[in-house]
């Protein structure tokens, strides 16, 4: 059979939707049969203590799917999911540091350090819980993928009216193949898909977000290896 | 009584797992591990009969790990535990003849394909 642009853009297509499909089950199995079997578990155990643990667990992993289920529309632009509310101040130092202790007290993470030069107290102007999002997003991508030490620099740029947050995240040369495509949504680069569990939408969320606050986020290949992500907002 | 290493970078998964096999006869679970490298070093000190092993994890992954297992530990029988298998894994479990079982919160399909590695092994 010739080979042609329509057979190649079908074969593509389904090589997408395959792709994508694998991504959401791989992610969505670990909540869903953790429920299921705990949900067991507690029904048949009686000691007060491991009951607690159970149930620990339960409200561990039903947040995990809450949480998926705002990235998977996040991610597909769908309006509902992205944040609501009216711009304030938002300190961005702070924020940082917030949202790092977060991904800290996650289980099994990797040692990391961070440095934040905050260059005063630079403050972006846009909803906080878009701002917490996006850095959360663009600091779990440098915690998961990255090494020590992380480094954030916020900076004011008067003229424009705008404050910047560039993330230093040092680590391996990453493929032209993974810095071309990892602000779209799904795309998981080699290594990702080999060590690391996850939807490939980390990038994508803080793109949108930071879109979706009149902002922009890029990515560029590192210097010695590794990504720096700049993410660019409405300042105060 | 088959001593069972978990090893998954869930800390959730280990919970079920252990908590699912500690109340089924038969079977006790003698440790959990995050990694691979962590599952090796705990494999040489506890002498499990077989390790029920997640395949995607940060640092050393399942698919090192089974490697090295099997030249260093062959005794142990173990058992693949993922989420979603591909082509690929399936394939690469066929090759390493590795047992491959789908995560699921029911427990029976895990607890038999233990006993049939174990028995094999």
């Amino acid at each position: 059979m010739p080979h042609t642009d329509e057979a190649d853009t079908a074969d593509d297509l389904e090589w997408i939707r395959s792709r994508v499909l694998n991504v959401i089950g791989h992610e969505l199995r670990t909540p869903v049969t953790t429920v299921r079997g705990l949900a067991d578990a507690l029904s048949t155990s009686a000691d007060p203590a491991v009951r607690g643990k159970i149930i620990a667990a339960l409200q561990r992993n039903t947040r995990r799917l809450e949480r998926l289920v705002d990235d998977l529309l996040t991610a597909v632009e769908v309006r509902t999911a992205l944040p609501v509310g009216d711009p304030k101040r938002v300190p961005l130092g702070q924020v940082t540091r917030e949202a790092w202790e977060e991904i800290r007290q996650a289980p099994n993470q990797p040692v990391v350090d961070l440095a934040v030069d905050e260059n005063g107290t630079a403050a972006a102007f846009a909803r906080p819980t878009a701002v917490r999002r996006i850095l959360s997003q663009v600091l779990r991508n440098a915690v998961t993928y990255g090494t020590s030490p992380v480094t954030v620099t916020i900076s004011h740029h008067g003229d424009t009216d705008t404050v910047r947050v560039d993330v230093d995240s040092p680590g391996d040369p990453l493929p032209a193949e993974d810095l071309r495509y990892a602000l779209q949504p799904f795309w998981r680069g080699e290594r990702a898909v080999t060590t690391a569990p996850g939807l490939g939408l980390g990038l994508t969320i803080a793109r949108i977000l930071a879109e979706h606050e009149r902002g922009t986020l890029r990515i560029e290949g590192r210097e010695g290896g590794g990504l720096l992500t700049s993410i660019e907002l409405p300042s105060e | 009584m088959i001593r069972v290493l978990v090893v998954d970078d869930e800390p959730d998964i280990c919970l079920l797992l252990k908590l699912q096999l500690d109340f089924l006869p038969g079977f006790e679970v003698v440790g959990t591990a995050a990694d691979g490298a962590d599952a090796l070093e705990q494999c040489r000190a506890l002498k499990p009969d077989a390790i029920v092993l997640d395949l995607l994890m940060p640092g050393t992954s399942g698919f090192e790990a089974i490697d090295k297992l099997q030249t260093e530990l062959p005794h142990i029988g173990i058992i693949a535990y993922t989420g979603v298998a591909g082509d690929f894994v399936r394939d690469e479990m066929v090759r390493q003849r590795v047992q491959l079982v789908l995560k699921t919160g029911e427990i029976d399909p895990l607890a038999e394909a233990i006993r049939e590695v174990v028995e094999r092994s």
